[in-house]
């Protein structure tokens, strides 16, 4: 059987590339599948966080704090209010992700990270998952899957680190990715 | 039929190797060609054995097994070779300058960007496995058969925003035969088809009547694909 390796060993310190991965078809899908279910088992029941606030969306080009982009627009994504602006900020974070593969506490101006070194925040990682598999459901868009994939790859990678209440949170967002995963499987037999 | 003033920018990659074999195979050569990069190439994460060179209709499907070099020389075309693993070398960007080419056939390593300088001097012709503007970035041949069923691929010029260049030609193809590799060989395959197109219009004269521009913020940009999304489509073609 293949192995899932993408979620094994410290994926924020040594990130994943995901240059030609393997095409094994089927063999991988059960690996990834079983990996998933065996990170599952070692955490809480799902549990799903409201947005804390409906706080404003930043302006661009300015300096933000990644924390409350986020808050702003997970709130967005709840009420299903998908704005040019919420849209633009989430094709911006999946850009963010996807190149840089970590989320700092701050950016600046230029959306360049503020402190390079400090990428370990996982309620940053947990939250971005939750936007962009709201995202994804709402608007099926595959780039925003394929980001919230990656980032629950680094999650599950260093998912020991998580407390309670963020595995929870963790293993809520596995069962929404096993279910989208499925039904894009599902829709292109 | 050698294309006067057109040069093979090629980096030692599948795509190179089938770019080179397709325009021997259709009787076309550069009038001169710079290849670069460690002789020794890697294919990453792919074994041997799923490189099958399965036939495909009305398609040229390469040898990946053929060294570039080899059929650069049945091209008869003059080669520089340059060990620089980057087109942003300077060795590369004086060689260029040198020859000061009216079109660059560009094959380069998959994450290169091509500086604006470069871009800004010369035609640079780039084959994106990709039905632009809707399928801007990177593996989209796994996004468009996800959505689509079917694979797009686009031929335009480069300019310093990534995939954003006037479009010369575009067509549509069917999803790969089971068993055939498409990192390494459908792909290579479906870009070198529609090189040699655009290389035909080229020798009838020029591309500029053929352009069409590409609106700022159209389409979507993709990031490489994930695994599982990639082996989707592979279960699927395994499956057909």
């Amino acid at each position: 059987m293949d192995r899932y390796a993408y979620s094994k060993g410290d994926r924020l310190d040594e990130r994943n590339t995901y240059f030609y991965t393997p095409s094994t078809g089927a063999g991988m899908l059960r690996a990834w599948r079983a990996s998933r279910e065996a990170v599952s088992l070692r955490l809480p029941e799902p549990v799903c966080v409201p947005p804390a606030g409906a706080g404003s969306l930043p302006l661009f080009g300015v300096a933000i704090e990644t924390a409350a982009l986020l808050e702003a627009l997970f709130s967005r994504v709840s009420a299903q209010e998908y704005a040019p602006a919420t849209l633009r900020w989430l094709d911006k974070i999946t850009h963010k992700f996807e190149v840089a593969k970590r989320f700092h506490h701050r950016y600046d101006e230029r959306f360049r990270a503020v402190e390079p070194g400090e990428y370990r925040d996982l309620g940053l990682y947990i939250r971005a998952g939750e936007i962009l598999l709201l995202a994804y459901a709402a608007l099926g868009h595959l780039t925003y899957l394929n980001a919230a994939m990656k980032i629950i790859d680094t999650l599950c990678a260093v998912s020991a680190g998580l407390d309670a209440a963020e595995g929870a949170r963790l293993s809520a967002l596995i069962s929404q990715e096993l279910a989208a995963v499925e039904a894009l499987r599902e829709g292109f037999r | 039929m050698i294309l006067d003033n057109v040069l093979f920018l090629a980096a030692r990659t599948a795509r190179s190797q089938a770019y080179a074999q397709a325009m021997l195979n259709a009787g076309m050569s550069p009038a001169s060609a710079i290849v670069y990069g460690a002789a020794a190439s890697r294919r990453l994460g792919q074994p041997d054995d799923q490189l099958q060179r399965l036939p495909v209709q009305d398609l040229f499907i390469p040898d990946p097994c053929e060294p570039l070099d080899a059929t650069l020389e049945k091209l008869g075309t003059p080669v520089a070779l340059l060990e620089e693993d980057s087109v942003n070398s300077s060795a590369i960007i004086r060689q260029l300058n040198a020859m000061a080419p009216s079109l660059v056939i560009y094959s380069g390593y998959g994450s290169e960007i091509v500086p604006a300088s470069l871009c800004g001097a010369y035609q640079f012709l780039h084959i994106h496995a990709g039905w632009l503007p809707d399928y801007r970035g990177s593996t989209t041949i796994y996004y468009s058969l996800l959505r689509e069923k079917r694979c797009g691929v686009s031929a335009l010029l480069l300019v310093p925003t990534i995939d954003a260049g006037p479009i010369l030609l575009r067509r549509h193809y069917p999803p790969p035969p089971r068993g055939l590799n498409i990192d390494y060989i459908y792909d290579s395959a479906l870009r070198a088809d529609l090189l040699i197109d655009v290389l035909k219009n080229f020798a009838r004269g020029g591309l500029e009547a053929e352009m069409l521009a590409q609106a700022e913020g159209e389409g979507r940009t993709y990031f490489v694909v994930h695994p599982v999304l990639k082996n989707i489509v592979i279960e699927r073609l395994e499956a057909s």
